[in-house]
């Protein structure tokens, strides 16, 4: 499929939300963040420059457009500047045709690159005016000549897709009929008087009847998951010859579209809005004339390959199957490109919020399609996690508020292993995105933490939730792809990971003893874990500092680090009212019978929290690391916590307020 | 033939003999592949010669019904690379080292700079100027021999100029050819704006243009229309040559078309034209004239010029007599010199006399003054709003006008305009008037984009005053086209024009081909000359010589005919016998 042109890079300053901010941006983008955050400010700075349907009234800005942050801008003489940057267009030729005088070379390559600016024109005067231009020059106005070769459709989060869709003016199945279809007058005029004198309400056109097809394939590719096929049929409601593809409405299985759900609508209304905006170099149906025509030129035999006669009076339609054959596919692409010349633009399709109306499924559903199965540049906002859980992890946009300005924080260009890749795309889609909801993440390694981190905040004051802070349990210790991850997202983290004390017993590392004076070799496996992640940066001096004074360094860097396990940890903290919640939550839970309970106590009591933790972890209590924590979280005491997570919870807290 | 050529889906050279209605053709083509071939935003390019055959081009295709449209350039293949290359693109790639901000060196600094370098053997910047245009590395295989001297001077005054932080017409070429060579981003833009490019003339373009054509038809998806005839190339002293068109008509990827038909003149005239050539073209007269029993005379004076002028007057007479109005006899020179000679003469017989060539250029300036007094004269001729932007894109070098105050700019030409009024019947005051009114000296003045108009300018003030008779508007409104006028005009400006008579003078041996002209290339120039020449005439072709001239020191020489004389006259006598 050939890909479209699309915004690689945006520069907005001093408009709306966003002060000063600069970044990349991939073909298909999703846009993330809490309410009020600037996700439409960051499509309508877009729109200002490519929204054909934009007047000159509303790309006039005022100062209330500008940045909350500057006080007067209008009197200071201050700007509003919003730059794009394009990729992916070099063999566009009609946007290259259009847009050449918008070249201009970042980093070595070659980008067009167009402008808005709303200013000062004179500073001696109060007026303000704007300006949209092409390349560097601001003398090089980019005009609505241009918007019609490259432009931004947005389908608005509120919006009202039955009155659209019943207005011939802006009904998006008008649009593609006027604009993508020819259908001869004697044509129009045989049908008409064949409605007027049979009372028949189904078009026999060729052109109608490919359209029609064409839209129940693709509401049923978008979110068809079971047996049952939506019907998708068209219908006039005007037989006069000139106002008959006017007046067409759609209906599903027989019924018109006020009276199927909302939800449905909405399918529909995007549905015909891809249709609207797809490449249709390649077409899906050919009058009788066109394809004689075309076959003249035809030397490869390339239309009698891929079309076959429509049931329909005289037309060809495209054979789909065939069609899958790459080779053909090209080959045809670049016959038609040559021989049936069109002057079509590029769109990119913004969808505020896709998700309204929606049950999950089709959420999911829709969005897969959009994403992968279209070949726009494709942007969506959302608030859903059932759609930005299964967005690739490269296609994420984060806004993210600050005391200056919003912040926009984009995965683009994220350097991932592939292995660390399909890891973390799991880890998303499994956690139903939970990441992009945070305003600050812990990350912790295993159920434990998930569990009593939470407890812990609470027992210390702070409610987690409303905070914005999320656990993150990632089942494992390698921290680094995530760290980068939420690094790239702008999201602030700590980390909490165990201590893992080991001393060495025939050369190999043995772990869960508790520190004897006997023992050789020992160490911190945490601490070499969090020494490699943060290696580059390590002070030299650090090999020379003790276990305590490294752990106190690490914490610097947001990584916060036990001595043993956290439940080792907990015990060795516990006062002796702790000790006793922590015997009765063993109590509660434990299989076996009195005296494993009291050896639990006395073993505790001892000190011995090494042969507690295996009680907890042995087959004959059953109980398990997680069911203990799950039920000690009911029961945890500020003094329960150990030193480490409590300032991992006072350092996240201290970032996110 | 025309419909082939029309209807050409693959790069197509069609060799258009004279009088084969090769502008027709590639205006159909022009409008034929904009209406059905190539959809806006893509266009196609058009290149011509010079600026007077981009302005005819244009108005014969704007009434065709081409619309503007974008990406639709017309103009010489300097404002392309100009326009098109070396504007957007050189800020872009600054490691090809053009001048920026780009700076057009003016004729009269170019001489100087020249002239202050004393080169060795000491060539004229014509020669140099010559070799530079040949010397340009690249595809083609056409091989020309050079003039050493001129060619060292060359480079170095190539090296010189960019030094110098300038650019000509010959190194705006070169440079663009060097960056589409090397970019291919360049290239890809340059193939999605222009689908096409249609050449006019192509053997008066010279190599650089050939170069450019063959890297674009070599790296690019870019198809070529070219039309031209080699035969008629008569510019070898700007660098132009037969051989780059041939060399195009041979390639695998293009293919050729000949047109035959001749729809100007009768046969006789197309015969004689081609027995000058000495090889067998198969042109066919096949316009109303075909059948028409043309005259080719032969007038032989015993002594002097002016014997041979007297001579043409009294062709002119007779020719009149006959009923042939004064516009349709043209007297071909040799040189400038001769036709401020013979325009005398006639002056004193009163035969009026147009002389094509003035002192001053029809450059953009001076087309758009033309236009200011037609559109004074009669407001439905010229279009004011393109009045406007032709002054708004020669004021832009300097400034900028805003899309808010555009009215008040128009307003304020409006006012000039409408005020110079009172001046029409003065040429030189109401010259004056407008250059105050809207500032065309100011405007020029030091212009680096239009170096030589201001030059220009004075030349079109100094003829308004130099005029016996008070000049009225009138003079610029009706230049360019002769009113019952006998054509005066050289034999190399007579190219592209066609008349019923057609006078030779000075057809003798060391005149033409003049003594100075002695290499088998430069020979066969001169016979190319007289082959264009002798075509340019419907129905009749007279030829004049003296068997005795003076030289410039005022001895007298006996002077055999010309061998272009001999050539027609063995044709003369071979078709009497039939």
């Amino acid at each position: 499929m050939k890909t479209q042109p699309y915004i690689c890079r945006v520069h907005i300053e001093n408009f709306r939300n966003f002060h000063s901010v600069d970044f990349s941006l991939g073909e298909k983008q999703v846009l993330i963040g809490e309410n009020a955050v600037g996700k439409s400010n960051l499509l309508y700075a877009l729109q200002l420059i490519l929204d054909p349907t934009l007047s000159e009234k509303d790309r006039m800005l005022e100062e209330s457009d500008f940045w909350d942050g500057i006080e007067n801008p209008m009197d200071d003489g201050q700007h509003i500047l919003i730059e794009i940057y394009l990729a992916n267009f070099e063999d566009n030729k009609n946007l290259l045709a259009q847009l050449a005088d918008a070249s201009v070379i970042v980093g070595g390559k070659e980008t067009l690159k167009i402008s808005y600016k709303f200013f000062k024109k004179d500073a001696t005067k109060p007026d303000y005016s704007y300006i949209i231009y092409k390349g560097n020059d601001e003398n090089r106005a980019f005009t609505y000549e241009d918007r019609k070769i490259l432009n931004i459709r947005v389908i608005k989060a509120i919006r009202d897709v039955e009155a659209e869709m019943k207005s011939s003016r802006t009904s998006p199945l008008t649009q593609i009929i006027k604009q993508k279809y020819t259908i001869s007058k004697d044509v129009l005029s045989e049908i008409s008087k064949a409605l007027d004198e049979k009372g028949a309400d189904t078009l026999q056109i060729g052109q109608v009847n490919d359209l029609e097809s064409r839209l129940q394939r693709l509401l049923n590719d978008m979110v068809s998951f079971s047996a049952d096929e939506f019907n998708v049929s068209l219908k006039t409601m005007n037989i006069d010859a000139t106002k008959l593809l006017y007046a067409l409405r759609p209906l599903i299985n027989s019924r018109e579209t006020g009276n199927t759900s909302l939800g449905i609508n909405n399918i529909l209304y995007v549905a015909l809005i891809l249709l609207l905006i797809e490449d249709d170099t390649i077409r899906t149906f050919l009058s009788g004339d066109l394809y004689h025509e075309l076959l003249e030129q035809d030397h490869e035999g390339l239309l009698e390959r891929s079309y076959e006669k429509s049931a329909s009076p005289d037309g060809y339609t495209l054979n789909l199957t065939a069609l899958q054959d790459a080779t053909l596919y090209d080959s045809l692409y670049a016959f038609f490109s040559d021989c049936v010349p069109t002057a079509n633009g590029t769109t990119i399709l913004a969808v505020e919020e896709p998700e309204s109306h929606l049950h999950p499924i089709y959420q999911r559903l829709l969005y897969r399609h959009i994403m992968n199965k279209t070949n726009t540049s494709v942007m969506i906002t959302t608030h859903s996690t059932h759609i930005s859980s299964v967005a690739p992890i490269t296609s994420l946009v984060h806004l993210i508020t600050t005391k200056d300005g919003t912040k926009v924080n984009t995965t683009a260009n994220i350097a991932l292993s592939a292995d660390d890749y399909s890891d973390l795309t799991r880890y998303i889609d499994v956690k139903r995105g939970e990441l992009y909801t945070a305003k600050g993440i812990i990350f912790v390694e295993g159920i434990s933490e998930e569990y009593l981190v939470p407890g812990f905040s609470k027992a210390k004051g702070y409610d987690l939730d409303r905070l914005g802070v999320v656990v993150c349990n990632i089942n494992s210790t390698n921290f680094a792809p995530y760290c980068h991850f939420a690094d790239v997202l702008g999201i602030p983290y700590v980390i909490i990971t165990d201590g893992d004390y080991y001393h060495m017993v025939d050369k190999e590392k043995h772990f869960s003893d508790i520190e004897d004076a006997s023992h050789v070799g020992k160490g911190f496996d945490g601490l070499d874990r969090i020494y490699q992640l943060h290696r580059s940066d390590v002070d030299p001096e650090y090999t020379n500092w003790d276990y305590n004074h490294q752990r106190k360094y690490f914490e610097t860097f947001g990584t916060f680090i036990g001595e043993y396990t956290l439940e080792v940890d907990i015990f060795k903290k516990s006062t002796e009212q702790d000790q006793t919640v922590l015997c009765s939550v063993f109590d509660q839970l434990t299989k076996g019978g009195q005296t494993q309970r009291d050896n639990f106590a006395t073993e505790l009591r001892a000190g011995r929290y090494d042969k507690c933790l295996s009680k907890i972890e042995s087959t004959y209590s059953g109980i398990g690391k997680g069911r203990f924590s799950q039920r000690l979280a009911n029961y945890v005491s500020a003094s329960m916590v150990p030193d480490y997570v409590s300032n991992a919870i006072d350092t996240i807290v201290a970032k996110v307020r | 033939m025309q419909f082939a050529a029309y209807k050409a889906e693959k790069s197509t050279v069609v060799i258009a003999g004279p009088g084969s209605g090769k502008t027709t053709v590639l205006t159909l083509k022009v409008i034929q592949l904009l209406s059905e071939r190539i959809y806006s935003p893509r266009g196609l390019a058009c290149l011509t010669y010079s600026t007077e055959a981009v302005r005819e081009f244009k108005s014969r295709l704007v009434k065709l019904g081409l619309e503007k449209r974008k990406n639709v350039f017309l103009g010489t293949v300097h404002s392309f690379c100009l326009s098109e290359i070396i504007i957007p693109f050189a800020a872009l790639y600054p490691q090809y080292k053009i001048p920026l901000p780009i700076r057009i060196i003016s004729k009269a600094e170019k001489s100087h700079l020249f002239n202050a370098q004393n080169y060795e053997g000491n060539p004229k910047l014509d020669d140099v100027d010559k070799e530079r245009t040949r010397n340009i590395k690249g595809i083609s295989r056409v091989a020309i021999e050079s003039y050493d001297i001129a060619l060292k001077a060359a480079i170095s005054f190539e090296e010189l100029l960019i030094e110098n932080g300038y650019l000509d017409f010959i190194s705006m070429v070169k440079k663009s050819v060097e960056l589409i060579n090397n970019e291919p981003y360049i290239r890809k833009a340059l193939e999605a704006k222009y689908p096409w490019i249609i050449v006019d003339e192509y053997q008066d373009l010279g190599k650089p243009l050939h170069e450019l054509i063959l890297t674009l038809l070599n790296l690019t998806k870019i198809k070529v229309f070219a039309v031209g005839d080699a035969d008629q190339s008569i510019y070898d002293f700007q660098g132009a040559a037969p051989d780059y068109l041939i060399e195009l008509s041979q390639r695998q990827d293009v293919s050729c078309i000949h047109l035959k038909n001749n729809y100007r003149s009768s046969q006789a005239i197309v015969d004689a034209s081609e027995y000058i050539l000495n090889s067998s073209r198969g042109y066919i007269a096949s316009g109303k004239l075909r059948d028409y029993h043309a005259k080719l005379e032969f007038v032989e004076c015993s002594a002097g010029m002016d014997e041979q002028y007297d001579k043409v007057i009294e062709q002119i007479c007779q020719f009149r007599a006959e009923g042939t109005p004064y516009h349709e006899i043209a007297v071909l020179l040799a040189n400038n010199k001769q036709i401020a000679e013979l325009a005398q003469e006639c002056s004193r017989k009163n035969i009026p006399v147009y002389i094509a060539r003035q002192t001053f250029r029809l450059t953009d300036l001076i087309v758009w003054i033309q236009n200011c007094a037609k559109w004074i004269s009669d407001k439905a001729s010229v279009s004011f709003d393109e009045i406007c932007s032709a002054w708004n894109s020669f004021i832009s070098e300097k400034r900028i006008i805003s899309k808010d105050d555009y009215i008040l700019f128009k307003k304020a030409i409006y006012q000039a305009l409408t005020a110079s009024k009172i001046y029409t019947d003065n040429l030189l005051e109401w010259l004056l008037y407008l250059d105050k009114a809207v500032g065309i000296t100011t405007t020029f003045t030091g212009s680096e984009r239009y170096p030589d108009e201001i030059d220009n300018f004075n030349k079109l003030l100094e003829t308004a005053q130099s005029h016996d008779e008070q000049l009225t508007i009138m003079f610029l409104t009706r230049l360019g086209i002769p009113e019952n006028q006998v054509i005066l005009t050289t034999r190399h400006s007579s190219k592209g024009l066609e008349f019923d008579v057609v006078i030779l003078p000075g057809m003798e041996k060391d005149s033409f081909p003049i003594y100075y002209d002695k290499t088998p290339r430069k020979l066969a120039e001169a016979r190319r000359l007289c082959f264009v020449s002798v075509s340019r005439a419907r129905k009749a072709c007279i030829l004049i010589r003296s068997r005795n001239l003076q030289d410039k020191y005022g001895r007298w020489f006996s002077k055999e005919p010309s061998p272009f004389w001999v050539a027609l006259q063995e044709f003369q006598n071979s078709r009497n016998d039939e």
